[in-house]
């Protein structure tokens, strides 16, 4: 199943190792450097998903989160979160804002793909 | 003789009318007092002018009384009017003699020629009429007897005229007799209703200190039924010997005929009532002399009033007791009562501050809020409590607690009013204590969660630090583990595994650095360095990494070598470096100048980037400032540069500080002070 899918994360290496982790899947995946250019981003191709970092320089996260659910064509996109705390009331507050679901950094590749399959078999659903 | 006569014309006759007595007005009181003008017709005096005709023989006899403008008669024999007009009065002319008027023929007399009684009816010819006194001499009237003919008297004929001029005067003062008896009779009553209208007890006693009379105000206060004092001994109802006793020796006095010695005096005593109840009674003396002396007690009840003196006494006490200063004041502004708690507060006797003006007291300050409490007070309305300065007596202010009340009269008037002062300076100290120590405390709370926090953040930030190159590490050597890899990508995948590796060393370093740093046992090497040339070296170290970002050197050329630690300033230059990179964007031209300023080397770095909002300019020097600032926060580094950069300029006895322009860009300074110059031959 090919996926139209944006990702969102400032640390380059990170970017590096979620482009190592999905390249030899079917996707078609966009990278932004923040969340300004994330919402840029998913405005322009309107993805299944976006795949996001929390902390990030000029937009983070959440801020991209509400800005995506407070547009009624973008608001049923499902959201995954990298986040890089695993802390019950993180987890809680990425919900809180929107979040499909997430996964913490360091992540292992299988997981990666595991999850957005799983999101993407339940908007398929 | 006495008194004086006018004439009148009267038409073509002429009537000599009869002088006024000089006694006229007593005359007058004293006819009118008897009560007898216009009375009925009385048997008593009918019988005296019956006997009068019948003895001379006379048509008219009448008891005549000269009222101010007439003559009345008493009793009339013989003619048909009961009064004629005093002008024309025969009497009226009697009056002015002792002895008896006798006119032989009215018509030869030039005084009554022509009086119209005379040439009319009843035609008089003949008067004779002997003058009525009273006891006190006063002439009233006559006893006259009247013919038609003209007459003469002889001697015998006076005398009998007298006699019976002397029985109607016996009738007259008759009269007088009953008009004193009435009279006695309503001053008794007078005087009855005086002592019932009393609201004290009247006991009248005799000389044997028997009760002769009582009022109902004194049967009441007894509580005897009425009647029931009469006859009953005064020492009956006086339970104090003394007084008893006092009563007696004047009353043996006054039979010896002495003076009176208890009047105007009065005493507090016990008095009995009829039960042998007591209660507390003020009785006051006075006496009646004369043959039948008598003693006259009023007699008050002043249980009340004692009992009000002793809750007035009671209420002093505490007054005086009270370690509230307590004091009154009228409405005219001056002191009227100053209690000893007053006199310890504000310093001022009683002596010296009764009758003096309160504003004495009153700080000019507070003179508004004085002259508004004062007027509210004036017109009724209270003050409550309220906390304000005074003055005392050697001019130093005191903070009390104040509260006012208006003192007001029976008819509930304001005439004044009560000030109740406490002081406060104690209180306000203490509180003052607390409030500080509350402060304290709170500031104590506030460094504790900020620290509390701190370390909160501390664990997210490692955590997330941590994670980030961990990312790289675990996802790149998942990759060279499960994939089947190119050698090119072998070598890549195994160079980024490594750079992220490097950066987790780093972190570690920057960490522990930092708490080296800030823990007070880092020693720095100091040396001579030259500023200019350290700082092109850390450039160059940059010029790979930092090509998108031209650097431009502004250092001053005459900057004499600094005492300082070479490899910590390195870390100083390489942190602000990688900072002004990180945060601005390719092509951001990247400024660094030196300059020598007052005992101090002065180091610029300034970026054209993001900047940094004002709020977060004081904190990007604190560790672990970054996860606050959101947007400005940086991911390449560890977050721990600036709090470095600080903490190594502090050291050296300096200092450093960002300015900055959001959108424009941020200038970092480092100011790095020379150590003073060693005075001249010290060794």
């Amino acid at each position: 199943m090919m996926a139209r899918i944006v990702v969102c994360e400032d640390d380059a290496q990170v970017r590096k190792v979620v482009w190592v982790a999905l390249r030899s899947t079917p996707h078609q995946i966009w990278y932004a450097e923040n969340g300004r250019e994330g919402l840029a981003l998913v405005r322009q191709h309107c993805p299944d998903v976006l795949v996001t970092d929390v902390h990030m320089p000029e937009m983070d996260g959440y801020e991209l989160v509400r800005a995506i659910r407070a547009d009624p064509q973008l608001a049923r996109m499902p959201v995954v979160f990298l986040t890089a705390s695993a802390q019950r009331y993180q987890v809680e507050e990425a919900f809180a804002h929107g979040a499909t679901d997430f996964v913490v950094k360091p992540f292992a590749i299988g997981d990666l793909r595991a999850k957005l399959d799983q999101v993407l078999t339940d908007i398929a659903g | 003789v006495e008194g004086h006569a006018t004439g009148i014309r009267r038409g073509q006759t002429r009537v000599i009318v009869p002088p006024t007595p000089l006694d006229e007005a007593e005359r007058i009181a004293e006819l009118h007092a008897l009560g007898i003008l216009d009375s009925p017709p009385e048997e008593r005096f009918d019988r005296i002018t019956r006997t009068a005709q019948r003895l001379f023989d006379v048509p008219i006899a009448l008891v005549s009384l000269v009222d101010a403008k007439r003559q009345w008669f008493k009793s009339c024999i013989g003619l048909g009017v009961p009064e004629t007009d005093r002008s024309i009065s025969f009497c009226a002319h009697a009056l002015l003699r002792d002895e008896p008027l006798v006119i032989a023929d009215a018509q030869a007399d030039e005084r009554f020629a022509d009086n119209p009684l005379v040439t009319g009816d009843p035609f008089i010819r003949f008067y004779a009429g002997q003058p009525l006194r009273t006891q006190r001499g006063r002439k009233l009237g006559t006893l006259c007897v009247i013919d038609r003919r003209p007459r003469t008297l002889g001697t015998a004929d006076l005398q009998a005229l007298r006699d019976l001029g002397a029985w109607a005067e016996m009738e007259l003062n008759r009269v007088e007799m009953t008009q004193a008896l009435r009279i006695k009779r309503e001053s008794e009553a007078e005087v009855r209703a005086i002592m019932e209208s009393v609201a004290d007890g009247i006991v009248v006693f005799d000389r044997a200190g028997v009760i002769v009379a009582v009022n109902a105000a004194a049967e009441r206060l007894l509580g005897a039924a009425p009647g029931a004092l009469v006859g009953r001994a005064i020492g009956q109802h006086l339970a104090d010997v003394g007084i008893r006793e006092r009563i007696g020796y004047h009353l043996a006095a006054l039979e010896q005929g002495g003076a009176a010695r208890l009047a105007s005096q009065s005493w507090d005593v016990e008095a009995c009532r009829m039960d042998g109840t007591c209660f507390r009674a003020e009785i006051s003396i006075g006496q009646r002399a004369g043959p039948a002396p008598r003693l006259v007690a009023s007699v008050r009840d002043v249980t009340e009033r004692e009992k009000a003196q002793e809750a007035q006494a009671r209420l002093a006490a505490i007054v005086e007791g009270s370690d509230d200063a307590i004091y009154a004041w009228g409405l005219d502004g001056t002191v009227t009562q100053w209690n000893p708690a007053a006199e310890r507060l504000y310093g001022y006797t009683a002596q010296e501050i009764i009758g003096q003006p309160l504003a004495r007291m009153i700080p000019p300050a507070q003179g508004a809020d004085f002259l508004e409490s004062f007027e509210r007070l004036r017109r009724g309305e209270q003050v409550g409590h309220h906390e304000t300065v005074r003055l005392r007596k050697d001019g130093t202010q005191v903070e009390v607690a104040l509260s006012l009340a208006a003192i007001r009269d029976a008819r509930g008037q304001v005439v004044g009013a009560a000030s109740i002062a406490r002081d406060i300076t104690a209180r306000r100290l203490l509180e003052a204590q607390v409030h500080r120590s509350l402060a304290d405390q709170a500031r104590a709370i506030a460094e504790l969660e900020r620290l509390n926090k701190a370390k909160s953040d501390f664990v997210s930030i490692v955590s997330h630090e941590f994670r980030t190159p961990l990312t790289g590490i675990t996802g790149f050597s998942e990759v060279l583990r499960d994939q089947e890899l190119s050698s090119e990508e072998v070598h890549e995948f195994a160079a980024d595994i490594h750079k992220d590796a490097q950066r987790l060393a780093r972190l570690i370093n920057d960490m522990l650095d930092l708490d080296r740093l800030e823990s007070g046992r880092f020693e720095l090497h100091f040396e001579s360095v030259d500023l200019n040339a350290l700082i092109r070296e850390v450039v160059e170290q940059f010029r790979g990494a930092a090509a998108t970002h031209p650097v431009r050197l502004e250092l001053e050329t005459s900057l004499r070598p600094l005492l300082a630690d070479r490899d910590k300033l390195t870390q100083v230059l390489t942190n602000l470096m990688s900072n002004a990179i990180k945060y601005s964007p390719a092509g951001g031209k990247v400024v660094i100048t030196t300059r020598e300023g007052e005992q101090a080397v002065e180091i610029t770095v300034q970026d054209h980037g993001i900047g940094i909002p004002v709020e977060a300019l004081k904190i990007v020097f604190e560790r672990y400032a970054r996860v606050e600032t959101g947007a400005a926060r940086q991911v390449q580094g560890t977050g721990l540069g600036l709090p470095i950069v600080r903490q190594i300029a502090r050291l050296h006895g300096g200092d450093a500080w960002a300015e900055s322009s959001p959108g424009v860009g941020s200038i970092f300074h480092v100011r790095l002070p020379r150590p003073p110059p060693l005075p001249q031959g010290e060794p």
